[in-house]
């Protein structure tokens, strides 16, 4: 059937074959339910396959959507003591346009910032807020990371529309950091 | 069935000589949605997640994403400082209108998608899924004849008097048709071990989530039958989405389903570039000869018909 369109198969066809099964071979395996054959079968090429960013994951709104709302708020506290409320781009708070232009922001204040999965990046975060809001004749002395959440109300009870959500009234530190003198050390200051 | 039946299948699907209209229709949607990360969502914000001045820096990164691993980055080729980073988001616009607009077709492709890849490397805490499509298709785009038309090579080409084939191998093309199906696959399978989507209330959960929220549309999702089937549609939809796909009577119709989904899911939740990315890719599904049809079709409705007077 192939040969009377395409011919004889050529070295350079041959080759793009071998290579477009063995692609496909090795991202099915990535992609399969976490098993000890997957693991024993991604094993060989999972260096080669992060090197070259070739890793995915499709599991948006999957296996179970969250089932709360929340955001994250960084209260810094000065040598005066006083305090800064900074909260991170809410998306409820802002225009459309302004929605639609910080989703990098979205994606790390909300999916990435408060859970656990990212604890080693909290200092730095907390470095980084220091930087921002850093004043000479005021130091900020400690940074703490709060989670505002509220549950999503289950629908077998009753649905609350998309309208009446409640407020995120429930709070959680996520953590602290207290800052040290090398935070603000002058070269690091000196950044623009 | 014999093997070399099966072998045949496999050479017609992916070596049997196709037009190129749609993979460079596709290489201009694929470009506008770089240009869209660069010019919109990074624009005076690049050194914000890149670079010294960066949230998370490079050393963390290194350590507990790469843990201590290489990666492949091409900002490490350069000295990190201000003006390389100046000067990546400059090549990155450049590369991604270069693309767009078919100037070296193949290699701005391929220079966009190692953009991508040292930028999710550098900072993967900032991108939703549709980046990552992008940059999972990206070298597919740039082994396919993405430039054969709608493109300055294409002009250049002409001009010199040089003809390209107006049917080439679709392999590239077809890589980035099975990569969109892999998505529906592991995206159905992971929804159906899930207690939300078998119960109907995956969509009523989904639209309540409201750092996402866009427009509302109160008829899906604040009635009980309205997003149990919106709840099962995308289900059965998403499994069509690598089954019926690729059966040649079917695949418009599970390809109209989908942008339908697409478009649903656009309209209620704030998702920047991820349904665009995948509704763009739907479009490689789409044969060249049906879009010269389209193409014709446009080009004749656009012109003016002479006007006969009565004398």
């Amino acid at each position: 059937m192939s040969e009377e369109t395409l011919g004889k198969t050529s070295r350079r066809e041959a080759l793009t074959s071998l290579l477009i099964a063995l692609y496909l071979s090795c991202q099915i395996a990535w992609l399969s339910l976490d098993s000890p054959l997957r693991t024993r079968i991604v094993e060989p090429f999972t260096q080669f396959w992060l090197f070259w960013g070739l890793d995915q994951n499709w599991r948006l709104f999957s296996p179970e959507i969250k089932n709360i709302n929340f955001h994250t708020v960084a209260v810094i506290t000065f040598e005066d003591g006083s305090k800064l409320n900074w909260e991170l781009p809410r998306m409820k708070r802002l225009n459309y346009w302004e929605r639609f232009r910080d989703e990098k922001y979205r994606k790390w204040c909300v999916d990435s910032l408060p859970w656990p999965d990212y604890k080693e990046f909290w200092p730095d975060f907390a470095r980084y807020a220091g930087r921002k809001y850093y004043q000479p004749n005021n130091k900020p002395v400690s940074l703490s990371l709060l989670l505002y959440w509220i549950e999503i109300p289950k629908p077998e009870a009753k649905i609350v529309p998309v309208a009446k959500l409640p407020e995120h009234t429930k709070v959680n530190t996520v953590f602290y950091y207290r800052y040290k003198a090398s935070d603000f050390a002058p070269e690091v200051i000196a950044k623009p | 069935m014999k093997l070399s039946s099966l072998y045949g299948y496999w050479r017609d699907f992916w070596f049997a000589p196709e037009g190129t209209l749609t993979i460079g229709i596709y290489r201009i949607l694929y470009g506008i949605l770089i240009l869209q990360i660069a010019l919109v969502h990074l624009n005076g914000r690049f050194s914000e997640w890149y670079g010294n001045q960066a949230v998370i820096p490079l050393p963390t990164v290194i350590k507990h994403f790469w843990y201590n691993e290489p990666r492949f980055d091409l900002f490490l080729l350069f000295p990190q400082t201000e003006p390389t980073f100046t000067i990546f988001y400059f090549v990155l616009v450049l590369s991604a209108f270069c693309l767009t607009f078919g100037l070296f077709s193949n290699f701005s492709a391929m220079l966009v998608w190692l953009l991508l890849l040292s930028m999710h490397h550098q900072d993967p805490y900032n991108i939703n899924g549709g980046d990552a499509f992008l940059r999972a298709v990206g070298p597919f785009l740039a082994l396919s004849h993405c430039g054969d038309h709608f493109s300055l090579d294409a002009i250049i080409d002409k001009k010199r008097g040089i003809t390209r084939p107006e049917r080439r191998a679709p392999w590239a093309q077809r890589l980035i048709q099975v990569q969109l199906a892999l998505v529906y696959w592991q995206t159905f399978v992971c929804k159906v071990s899930g207690g939300q989507w078998l119960d109907g209330t995956a969509v009523y959960y989904a639209t309540r989530l409201d750092d996402m929220l866009r427009f509302p549309l109160p008829l899906v999702s604040d009635y009980r039958p309205m997003f149990t089937m919106a709840t099962w549609f995308t289900l059965i939809i998403e499994f069509f989405g690598f089954t019926l796909i690729f059966v040649k009577e079917c695949k418009y119709f599970v390809v109209i389903g989908l942008i339908a989904l697409h478009l649903g899911i656009e309209y209620m939740i704030n998702l920047p570039v991820f349904e665009w990315a995948f509704i763009f890719a739907l479009f490689t599904f789409v044969e060249s000869n049906h879009v010269q049809i389209l193409l014709n079709w446009a080009k004749s409705a656009l012109t003016p018909k002479p006007v006969l007077h009565e004398v």
